[in-house]
């Protein structure tokens, strides 16, 4: 296992936007067939990380560092390369299935051209494949749907089929972003145990990229937390939760609403907002908000430093257990 | 096949609907124009009271306005559009249907050659934005939109007909196609621009979709993510532009008529009001009406057949 290396290794990875820096110095390594979640809120450059994998930024963007897929370098490859492995090895899913589907053409047909392009395979042969894809997402009249209008199903329909579109050449790695926030609760819970199971099934590596730390622990193995476009922590799902690290992810933690919390009990939300891109921070970008905050913390930024065995946390004055 | 049931009970309500408009239509041009002082016959030098007399009866004009307006009604629902006050002996019909086939096919020329050649460069210039390219286009579009055909024809006279000498400066019948070419491009120079500008911007905004970042995602390249998921959606915004617009050109351009001497329907347009020639006013103003509600009428249709989420026929 150790021999050969990551199926995705991303290496000090930073974007920027005519000087505005998006995302810095992030680093993370996905195994072939594991499961890795990116937390944080909107702004905290998850998102463009993920397009990033894709080479699917604007021009405007400017990339450092190393993306690693396969083993190959994928940060400065010709469009026409970034074509060969988009759908076929490495697969995404968008936020807003209401959208992400052309309006204009048939489920059959936005499918079907995925496998026309990538296995060269005839359009009846795609279609019959695809039908067998619907099928896997459990779509019922599989057949039937691929003449329908993506205006004919239901969002959560709409997101079987982009997953389905995704998986069709069996990529070795599907990044899903925000996949479940633009549905409805209880359809957010289906979407996510067949995206767990279709990962189990097919072997796939999953990026989930999420704002719910919920959703992602319920997915993945480990969970990476991001804020303000850096890597604040990172650790396998349950000991994260279990016993947060760094004082934002402590903060994500408290604040979000909980069913089995005493009534009554206020949430707590982390005072203050996350900082705008570009501007200049000498120490670590979230201890404007931080009540652990001391002089070190404004002066010196904190590396992402290993605490214990797959756990690193970017903190000087990192939390031991909970409420310390 | 229930589709082209209900399609078809669509486009028979649709036209059923379009008569109240055009009695609309008829009844304000036809009290309009009545309200215009002065009257076919009126000349500087006045007729004889007999002979005005004789002609004001002979075109019932001596009766009252209402009757006048029912008599008129009455004709239409016989389908005759009456005598033409100014060219004698002739029908206002007869009129229009020698006009409107050179008209049409003239404009029928410009709108295919403003579609194919503006589309194409609107496609284009949205595919090199903000590019040097891109900019230098708009710019002449802007310029060709902002040109008059009174002043684009005689320059294009100039150039082409007694500078070169490549093509006749007017005329028609006499040169075959040649004739048609300095009109066609006179009528279709606008259009090129406006439907260039159309293009551009609607391709424009139906790149940035999300669902052509899927196509991306999905690994299509470039060219088949244009043609095949963006120039249908990108098409649409054109075609409710290009209904209206089809029937002011088709209907003929009292410019281009006038200047290179064509036998078109243009020319009656402003003769016919400033002669008082009242039938042949309304002639003109019906058959033009009829033709954008029909071309608006096409152009629902085609959102029908390109829009999977437009059902005709149902509410």
């Amino acid at each position: 296992m150790s021999a050969s290396p990551p199926l995705l290794q991303v290496e000090a990875l930073s974007i920027e936007y005519a000087g505005a820096r998006v995302v810095e110095g992030v680093g993370f390594e996905l195994e072939a067939g594991a499961t890795l979640g990116i937390v944080g809120e909107s702004g905290s450059g998850k998102s463009q990380t993920a397009l990033a994998l894709l080479g699917l930024l604007p021009a405007r963007a400017r990339l450092r560092g190393s993306v690693r897929f396969e083993g190959r370098e994928l940060l400065g490859l010709a469009e026409r390369d970034w074509n060969r492995l988009r759908g076929s090895r490495i697969a995404l899913v968008f936020q807003d299935p209401m959208t992400s589907l052309n309006p204009y053409l048939s489920i059959g047909t936005q499918m079907a051209e995925v496998l026309c392009l990538h296995r060269g395979l005839p359009r009846a042969a795609a279609l019959a494949e695809s039908a067998r894809m619907l099928d896997a997402v459990r779509i019922t009249d599989a057949v039937a749907r691929l003449a329908q209008y993506p205006h004919e199903l239901s969002g959560g329909m709409r997101q079987r089929v982009l997953i389905a579109t995704a998986l069709l050449c069996r990529p070795a790695l599907l990044v899903a972003d925000e996949p479940t926030t633009a549905l409805d609760v209880t359809v957010q819970a289906e979407i996510l145990v067949l995206l767990e199971q279709l990962q189990r099934d097919l072997g796939l590596a999953l990026l989930l990229i999420s704002h719910d730390l919920d959703v992602v622990a319920e997915v993945c193995e480990r969970i990476l937390v991001m804020y303000a476009g850096r890597v604040m922590e990172s650790g396998p799902a349950a000991a994260l939760l279990a016993e947060p690290r760094h004082p934002y992810t402590a903060g994500l933690l408290a604040s979000r609403p909980r069913l089995d919390a005493p009534p009554g009990q206020p949430l707590q939300p982390i005072p203050g907002q996350p900082p705008t891109p570009g501007q200049p921070t000498n120490g670590c970008v979230f201890q404007p908000r931080c009540g652990r905050a001391v002089a070190v913390c404004a002066e010196q930024r904190p590396d992402l430093l290993p605490l214990a065995p797959g756990r690193c946390c970017a903190c000087h004055r990192p939390l031991t257990g909970w409420g310390m | 096949m229930f589709r082209l049931q209900s399609m078809l009970s669509y486009a028979f309500k649709r036209l059923l609907g379009a008569v109240p408009t055009l009695l609309l239509l008829v009844t304000l041009a036809f009290f309009l124009m009545r309200a215009a002082p002065g009257g076919p016959f009126d000349r500087e030098r006045a007729l004889p009271p007999q002979i005005e007399q004789t002609l004001r009866a002979e075109y019932h004009l001596d009766e009252p306005l209402v009757r006048q307006y029912l008599h008129y009604l009455g004709g239409l629902t016989r389908g005759d559009l009456g005598p033409s006050f100014q060219y004698q002996g002739f029908r206002v019909a007869e009129l229009i249907g020698s006009g409107a086939p050179v008209s049409f096919r003239l404009g029928a020329c410009a709108i295919l050659l403003a579609v194919l050649l503006g589309g194409a460069l609107g496609c284009a210039a949205a595919l090199r934005r903000n590019s040097a390219a891109d900019r230098m286009l708009m710019a002449l579009a802007m310029f060709g939109i902002s040109l008059p055909s009174y002043v684009v024809a005689p320059l294009l006279i100039l150039l082409f007909a007694v500078t070169l000498n490549w093509l006749p400066a007017g005329g028609w019948s006499r040169h075959g196609v040649a004739d048609a070419v300095l009109p066609v491009v006179t009528l279709a120079l606008p259009q090129i621009a406006a439907v260039a500008r159309l293009a551009r911007a609607s391709l424009i905004e139906v790149l940035g979709a999300p669902f052509i970042r899927t196509a991306r995602a999905k690994g299509l390249p470039l060219r088949l993510i244009v043609w095949r998921h963006a120039l249908k959606p990108a098409a649409l915004p054109l075609l409710s532009y290009l209904g209206p617009a089809a029937a002011a050109i088709v209907t003929g351009s009292v410019v281009v008529e006038q200047v290179f001497g064509i036998p078109g329907i243009g020319r009656y347009f402003v003769q016919a009001a400033l002669n008082r020639d009242y039938t042949l006013v309304l002639g003109v103003v019906l058959f033009y009406g009829a033709l954008i509600i029909l071309f608006n009428f096409i152009v629902d249709l085609l959102y029908g057949v390109l829009d999977p989420r437009v059902r005709l026929g149902e509410s």
